[in-house]
């Protein structure tokens, strides 16, 4: 069979499959040879792979476990590096605990938190460190409203310019839509020093300039 | 004997509602209700969360197997044609690591696939996201790209062969 032929048959299973998966596309599927069948069981991989999850500021679950950045129970950083101090853990010790749980965490992450901005962690996060610290998680919250910095930055994340470049990213890097928002959430925040006063213009274009880089294919994000 | 910590439920939910969610939309799509995977997904994780399983070794694979399991139960419950081929594997418990096994390798895949599509040029995509994926008709992308159907269907064949040469590969 050429290519040629193998596409033609592979397009009767898809033409009849009327928006069901190719594998419960019987007759045409079982009737056809095995390297076609072997086709549209990959269009079916294929249909799976572009199914985007809601991002966690849309889903009802997230929201109730607390794994959407809440502006009145944001990390407070000083309090953090305290507690982490008196449990006498390191920053990778606590990377490692929390990871042990299943939260994707590096030590580098604890040390931005503690130094540079922790406005991405959210509430469970916060949560988990405060139990493996062995302190209430009441210690280790603040009021985001209670620091500039972190409002203004907030007010950045919900502009229209924001949602724009995280579309594109999530395109670039081939991740959800709600994956690319947080990653991009998190350039902008380790890129904000503590006590620095970020620009919400300056950073855009800064982000603009980096999805327009990787877009070109210059540097691809590893 | 010590008591085994609770799980970190927000954890365990942000690291795999990804793929609890695509296998659910997978089961759900030849009923046309796609859209309730995200219901699917909840309602496994409530049902996890008021009685937690015992002795699990792969929280993926459990949630993962959960939510296929869930979303063949809604699959069933609305009646859709052969249904008893579609609900033999889930009445089958004993083969419940096989069956998460196999989840598993079908996750790798539907990453792998995600990759090929990235990589492949814009006609391609269109053609992947309209003919493919959205089930527009051939005719309807062919002259949206001002082609024949069948040169349609010719990068729809490349499309799919890079897919299973990937997903067999491990490319």
């Amino acid at each position: 069979m050429t290519q040629d032929e193998r596409g033609e048959a592979l397009a009767r299973i898809l033409d009849a499959r009327s928006g069901r998966s190719a594998e419960l596309t019987s007759a045409e599927l079982h009737e056809t040879s095995e390297e076609v069948r072997e086709l549209a069981l990959a269009t079916d991989v294929l249909w799976a792979s572009a199914q985007e999850v809601p991002p966690l500021e849309n889903d009802s679950m997230a929201l109730m476990l607390g794994l959407v950045p809440d502006p009145e129970f944001a990390l407070d950083s000083k309090a953090l590096s305290s507690a982490r101090k008196r449990a006498g853990l390191s920053v990778g010790d606590l990377a490692q605990r929390l990871s042990a749980r299943g939260w994707t965490v590096s030590g580098p992450d604890v040390f931005r938190w503690e130094n540079k901005s922790a406005l991405d962690v959210p509430p469970a996060m916060i949560r988990a460190a405060a139990d493996e610290l062995g302190v209430e998680a009441s210690m280790l919250g603040r009021r985001e409203s209670d620091d500039p910095v972190r409002a203004r930055l907030r007010s950045m994340f919900s502009s229209e310019g924001f949602k724009e470049l995280s579309a594109r990213w999530a395109r670039v890097q081939h991740v959800s839509l709600g994956m690319a928002t947080t990653m991009m959430e998190s350039r902008a925040l380790a890129a904000v020093h503590r006590g620095g006063e970020p620009d919400p213009d300056v950073m855009l274009r800064a982000l603009e300039a980096l999805v327009v880089a990787v877009e070109q294919g210059e540097s691809p994000e590893k | 004997m010590s008591a085994v910590p609770a799980p970190d439920w927000a954890a365990l939910y942000q690291k795999h509602r990804e793929a609890m969610f695509r296998v659910a939309a997978s089961v759900l799509r030849d009923r046309g209700i796609a859209h309730q995977a995200e219901d699917v997904v909840s309602i496994v994780f409530t049902s996890a969360m008021e009685k937690p399983p015992e002795d699990v070794l792969n929280w993926e694979a459990w949630l993962v197997l959960a939510a296929k399991r869930r979303a063949l139960d809604m699959v069933k419950s609305a009646g859709v044609s052969r249904v008893g081929e579609l609900t033999e594997e889930h009445d089958r418990v004993a083969d419940d690591a096989a069956d998460a096994m196999e989840l598993m390798e079908w996750a790798e895949k539907v990453a792998r696939a995600r990759r090929v599509l990235s990589k492949m040029d814009e006609r391609e995509q269109y053609v992947a996201a309209r003919y493919m994926i959205a089930d527009r008709p051939r005719e309807e992308v062919a002259g949206q790209l001002g082609v024949t159907p069948g040169r349609i269907s010719q990068i729809a064949g490349k499309i799919a062969a890079e897919i299973e040469a990937a997903t067999k590969e491990g490319g």
